[in-house]
């Protein structure tokens, strides 16, 4: 993957001060943009790479509203081109076996648009890019689920993938062990934002419930099927006919993700598939620099430029070294779930 | 971002303004609502245009309510209504204080909704989805307060400048005194729930201790 996108990124009023990135930290700020306003609000922010989809089932934001149509992706390319930020598209959902058709279209309208790249799951459609489109650097997903160095490999060596997005699973060492042991294949992991707990790409908890999956539909916990309910004091969140939540008077809320839900089994109730958190990273960044970590990238497509503002704006500053980036980065606010964690980096969420 | 219980000056404000008849204020919003859609109808069906329903935004305490008709005539398409709350029939509720309302509008970043909805100063009911894609398509568009009041006839716009400049200190400083207010008469009432949560938790300890196993009749057990 070529860096020019660090210097060219820096030396445009795209970035959030102007100053070039510091040579010895050329980590690469991968940003979310669910509309074209919060393309611009992250290229002002500070943002090295944005990510955006389609509005459809080819991406995993598929939410009502949100996305980009052909004419918006091609304004998009042209605005990241014009700031010197390297513009990449979702295309991170499982083809359906009876008709692929859209989710081919959206490689070969990536790659008419000279997108900077896409970030596919589908092994069937990492083939289709590779072999249509040689040109398109190819990453694979997080729904990939690609996690160790012979999964890496083998899309390295057969399709010419050039960087992947590491589950949300796996601790530092971990990264820095398969980072090592996949040169040159670079690595990318989330650094802030939802989190998703499940071997990505696998999870079918909300096909149980809805009908719709994040996998094959771009949605999990799709808002069709969400509702709420004001019970006096207390919120009800419901998605289908399961209830997910009750939020007593004060307490935080949250959208009914399945796993973030609270139930009742025979052996306990509460929290029973994950502690509801949200992931800021800030503070470890230095440690995933050190892994050999090439990109962090910023959960969040569906989240409005208050937030992709705040927090683009404050990671960046961490990266250019700017602010003291062992303090967690005060977005606390922006955030969904009682509150933050370093994920399974540090292995203290559950 | 406040709670949406608790009194405010503007659902103050709102419940003064109770004995207004709607017809009136009908009339009066009519030309300024007709500005707004044929400015906004437009660019915001471009994310509307998969999604039907009706969206009513509810300023708590206010004897009215802003009822978006999304979809109504064809694909895409809005306009606005002024309805009482009781009358009204929505797809989707969107709730919050006065103030809370306002200030996600003002944000010229866009509303951040889900921070207002995950500290519960913002209730949503209904159609998630249309909320959800009335809130991209807002944002995406650049709507928001400076851009709808500069919609206005060039008059009201100066009369809105100058009412908001000198109210805007009395608002903070009403809000302050209605806090404190508010904190002294519900102060007894916390003490008294937090005096019957000790009692309740002490009850509840004394009963988890190791129970004693109840010799039981044979006539007792015949019963059931
Ligand atoms: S239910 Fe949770 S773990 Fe499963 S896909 Fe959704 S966010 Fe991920």
């Amino acid at each position: 993957m070529d860096n020019a996108v660090h210097t060219s990124g820096a030396s445009t009023q795209g970035t959030a001060s102007g100053a070039p990135l510091d040579p010895d930290h050329p980590m690469e700020l991968v940003c979310p943009a669910g509309t074209p306003a919060a393309l611009q609000t992250a290229i002002d922010a500070g943002a090295h790479t944005i990510y955006f989809g389609f509005r459809n089932r080819t991406n995993a934001r598929n939410f009502p509203g949100l996305n980009f149509n052909e004419e918006e992706a091609a304004r998009a390319v042209e605005t990241c081109r014009k700031h010197g930020v390297k513009p990449l598209i979702a295309i991170n959902t499982y083809a359906d076996a009876e008709d692929d058709a859209i989710w081919k279209r959206a490689v070969d309208c990536a790659a008419d648009l000279k997108a900077g790249g896409i970030i596919a799951c589908d092994i069937g459609l990492v083939s289709y890019a590779a072999k249509t489109h040689p040109d398109l650097p190819l990453h694979l997903s997080v729904q990939a689920s690609a996690s160790n160095p012979e999964a890496v490999k083998f899309y390295h060596e057969a399709y010419g993938v050039r960087r992947v997005v590491l589950p949300r699973v796996m601790s530092v060492p971990e990264i820095a062990e398969l980072t090592a042991a996949v040169t040159p294949v670079e690595t990318e992991v989330f650094v802030f934002g939802g989190l998703c707990v499940m071997a990505e790409g696998r999870c079918s908890l909300s096909s149980y419930a809805t009908g719709l999956s994040p996998n094959k539909d771009g949605v999990c916990s799709p808002a069709s099927h969400v509702r709420y309910e004001q019970d006096g004091d207390v919120m009800v969140s419901l998605l289908g006919d399961f209830t997910i939540n009750r939020f007593d008077a004060g307490e935080t809320a949250g959208y009914p993700t399945l796993c973030k839900g609270r139930f009742s089994s025979d052996a306990r109730t509460g929290h029973l598939f994950e502690d509801p958190m949200s992931l800021d990273a800030t503070t470890i960044l230095g440690d995933l620099r050190k892994a050999g970590v090439k990109a962090v990238k910023v959960e969040g497509r569906q989240r409005g430029k208050a937030y992709v503002a705040q927090v683009v704006r404050s990671l960046r500053d961490a990266i250019d070294g700017k602010t003291d980036a062992s303090r967690s980065s005060g977005t606390t606010h922006l955030m969904e779930g009682l509150g933050h964690t370093e994920g399974a980096y540090r292995r203290d969420w559950r | 971002m406040a709670d949406a219980s608790g009194l405010t000056p503007l659902i103050l404000a709102g419940q003064l303004a109770r004995p207004i008849p709607l017809s009136f204020m009908r009339r009066l919003a009519a030309p300024v609502f007709r500005r707004w859609v044929a400015t906004w109808s437009g660019p915001l069906s471009n994310r509307l245009c998969d999604q039907t329903g009706i969206l009513s935004i509810r300023p708590v305490g206010w004897p009215l309510c802003f009822d978006l008709h999304v979809g109504e005539q064809g694909p895409g398409s809005v306009s606005i209504t002024l309805e009482r709350p009781e009358d009204s029939v929505p797809t989707a509720r969107v709730t919050a204080t006065p103030e809370v309302l306002l200030k996600l509008m003002a944000a010229e970043d866009g509303p951040d909704g889900d921070g207002a909805f995950f500290s519960r100063a913002l209730h949503i009911e209904g159609d998630t989805g249309l909320v959800m894609a009335f809130r991209y398509a807002i944002e995406d568009t650049g709507l928001n307060l400076h851009t709808l009041k500069n919609d206005l006839p060039r008059p009201f716009i100066r009369a809105l400048e100058v009412s908001t400049r000198r109210l805007e200190p009395v608002h903070d400083r009403f809000s302050r005194d209605l806090a404190k207010m508010q904190e002294l008469l519900l102060s007894p009432v916390r003490s008294e729930i937090a005096r019957l949560n000790t009692r309740l938790k002490r009850l509840e300890s004394a009963g988890t201790g190791p129970r004693r196993a109840k010799v039981v009749s044979r006539k007792e057990l015949a019963n059931g």
